[in-house]
């Protein structure tokens, strides 16, 4: 929080900076040309901002993800296994285990370290995506994590994220409000979150062991579209 | 979910945003075409992400005076602009020990025509501190910085400024 005087002095200040740099900018009401995809994001969050900001940012488990991320990450440094959150792949069996408590699930991935080779993410996409949708914005890749962006012209998105099972690594999941099942996609062991909460979105999770990856999609869309899409994720190009 | 609690909730509010949107869309626009000047689709990206987070924060720009609104919504978009530069990697170098010395020998322009004259990247620092009221690690992941690198910047801008600012007069 800003509290201080001088602090709130130096907020003045950098707006008057960009008050008066901007001047032209903030002056000119002449319309800027924009696209239709664009006037029309415009207009839906202009119907309900707060309906609109909601499906726009990630979904809460997603936040969850990257604060059990965080807090492995420390884990890990504490028990000098750095390498753990390194670009590498392990000459070894990596295992897993679900764990269910009352508000959220956490899969746990573990094994040994025996060799490092650094090897690049696949990368994966959703071959059947819902009518409407396709890629928003860029690929997020980080070292053992990958991430699409899904959307359609009415702002609505979907995400398929898929992590590397890394010994060491967690999968944290909010499960309030959420309903949970077993599911097969392609013989791989999963769940489903169908969430009773129409701002909370719906998700799919399963673990292909072969392939050493999590995947995850998630997005306001029904049960069968999720089982759908999920089937349908495939390799896009191996080497990238 | 906590994150939500300071966005608009009253039909009051939804009109304050509209009259926001109204008055200032078209100049974020230019703002975010001054940094993608040949892609309209970036900019337009970068113009949803600064709405975003105004909805997000909306509490805090109806703390903003009138006649100063424009040009927090302004700064908000010149650093989605720059997030997204960042993300690109398209980097926005400097020399730091350079923007010190600069910062402290331009003794002949006024605070504000220094501020001006910063590099983009740690302005952007210390908008985000001081102005959008970021933390650290969030700057630090907006800029693709070091959470140290941004902690130091702020001391050091904020140090440099508060100096700037008294010799001004507009603090004590």
């Amino acid at each position: 929080m800003i509290n201080s005087a001088e602090d709130n002095a130096i907020r003045d200040i950098l707006l008057d900076a960009a008050a008066s740099e901007f001047a032209a900018e903030l002056s000119d009401v002449n319309p800027v040309e924009t696209s239709i995809r664009f006037q029309k994001r415009m207009e839906t969050m202009l119907i309900n901002p707060q309906r609109w900001a909601k499906r726009l940012v990630q979904p809460l488990w997603k936040k969850c993800i990257q604060t059990a991320a965080a807090i492995l990450l420390v884990c890990s440094l504490s028990l000098g296994a750095l390498m753990a959150v390194s670009p590498t792949v392990r000459a070894a069996v990596i295992n897993w285990v679900t764990e269910w408590y009352e508000t959220y699930v956490i899969y746990r991935f573990s094994g040994e370290t025996t060799e490092n080779q650094i090897v690049p993410m696949p990368q994966y996409t959703i071959a059947d995506l819902p009518a409407g949708y396709n890629t928003e914005g860029e690929l997020l890749e980080l070292p053992n994590n990958t991430e699409i962006v899904y959307g359609n012209e009415a702002g609505q998105m979907l995400r398929l994220e898929y992590i590397r099972m890394v010994a060491g690594h967690a999968l944290m999941i909010r499960t309030e409000n959420m309903v949970i099942t077993d599911a097969s996609i392609n013989n791989c062991i999963g769940q489903l979150y169908i969430s009773t909460d129409s701002t909370q979105s719906n998700a799919v999770v399963w673990i292909d062991e072969q392939a050493n990856l999590q995947f995850m999609i998630d997005g306001f869309v029904g049960e069968q579209e999720l089982l759908h899409m999920a089937e349908s994720v495939s390799l896009a190009n191996l080497t990238k | 979910m906590l994150i939500y609690l300071s966005m608009l909730e009253t039909d009051a509010e939804r009109q304050v945003f509209l009259e926001l949107y109204n008055q200032y869309g078209n100049a974020m626009l230019r703002v975010a075409l001054r940094f993608f000047p040949n892609d309209l689709s970036t900019a337009g990206d970068a113009v949803q992400n600064a709405w975003l987070k105004v909805v997000q924060n909306f509490s805090k720009i109806q703390g903003v005076s009138c006649k100063k609104r424009g040009a927090y919504l302004v700064i908000i978009v010149r650093n989605e602009s720059i997030s997204i530069l960042r993300k690109r990697r398209q980097d926005l170098p400097f020399d730091e020990t350079l923007v010190h010395e600069q910062m402290e020998q331009d003794d002949a322009g006024s605070i504000i025509e220094i501020i001006q004259k910063l590099p983009e990247i740690y302005r952007a620092v210390l908008e985000l501190r001081f102005v959008e009221e970021c933390t650290s690690r969030e700057i630090a992941l907006k800029l693709g910085l070091t959470e140290s690198t941004v902690n130091t910047r702020i001391h050091r801008g904020r140090a440099l400024l508060i100096e700037k600012l008294r010799e001004e007069g507009y603090v004590v």
